[in-house]
């Protein structure tokens, strides 16, 4: 039996949206299939799998790296620019894609890079604004999304700041 | 030249796991062998650290053998010498802890 789902994925969400993918796991939901938007789920043994997402620092992403993940018993289930979908067997441990700090900071500073960009480009029409008062509805659009993804981020940005504390004193 | 720079935990099993060839997964598990289960790497991680100790020529990957997509990697002199100055770094952290605090290893 299949299940599609439609959905937006919110880049500064990326942990809810984990979190939704171990949920529908939990309930015998494995999502065996990602594009864009569109999410294929079969049905299955409840919580056989384990979902984690990765934004990798290259795109393409490497066929090494694939490599490397599937002897570590990792599948990838989906791709989006540079995002990927990730599950394995579920172990019974918790399935984490960094297990330090170093490298978890890492990997928030490059979703927050995402962020501010959206952030910014969404920004920039607010200007126009002030040149062309019929530009108005479309700008404040924009401003209203540039709020959106700020808000949306300022959650990832503390959580980025106290695991940057946490890193002063270990590791 | 390798400067005493601390390494984390990670870098450290990483180097020591790679005294024998290994491939990804081996050093995970290897790594878990060492610290009883302790310090676990997760792929993400691992993978990052040996491409930049491949960088810093720590660590270097053998030619990959025909039919296998796996990687196998090992140590280089430079890595070793760097685990040396690390060994050194942590047998002088013992011995102050135990000179200050007059207690054992334990």
């Amino acid at each position: 039996m299949k299940k599609i789902v439609h959905r937006v994925y919110l880049v500064w969400n990326y942990e809810k949206e984990i979190q939704w993918l171990n949920e529908m796991s939990r309930q015998g939901w494995q999502l065996v299939r990602y594009t864009p938007f569109r999410y294929e789920f079969e049905r299955g043994e409840p919580g056989r799998y384990q979902y984690q997402l990765q934004l990798l620092d290259k795109l393409p992403p490497e066929p090494e790296y694939e490599a490397f993940l599937e002897g570590a018993g990792i599948q990838i289930v989906g791709r989006y620019l540079r995002w990927v979908y990730l599950r394995r067997e579920n172990d019974g441990t918790p399935f984490e894609m960094f297990s330090d700090l170093d490298s978890l900071i890492r990997h928030i500073d490059g979703v927050l890079a995402i962020c501010a960009v959206v952030f910014f480009c969404n920004l920039l029409p607010l200007f126009s604004l002030l040149a062309s008062p019929t530009l108005i509805p479309l700008s404040l659009v924009n401003l209203a999304l540039a709020l959106f993804v700020g808000v949306g981020s300022l959650r990832l940005l503390a959580k980025r700041r106290a695991l940057a504390e946490k890193r002063s004193m270990q590791e | 030249m390798v400067s005493s720079i601390a390494l984390t935990e990670a870098f450290y099993y990483i180097l020591l796991s790679l005294y024998t060839p290994l491939h990804g997964y081996g050093i995970m598990q290897k790594t878990e062998e060492f610290s009883g289960g302790r310090v676990r790497l997760a792929a993400g991680t691992l993978y990052g650290a040996l491409n930049t100790l491949q960088e810093k020529g720590w660590i270097e990957a053998l030619p990959s053998t025909a039919g296998s997509r796996k990687k196998e990697y090992q140590i280089t002199a430079a890595g070793k010498e760097a685990v040396q100055h690390e060994l050194e770094r942590l047998q002088e952290l013992v011995r102050n802890g135990q000179a200050v605090t007059g207690g054992t290893a334990s």
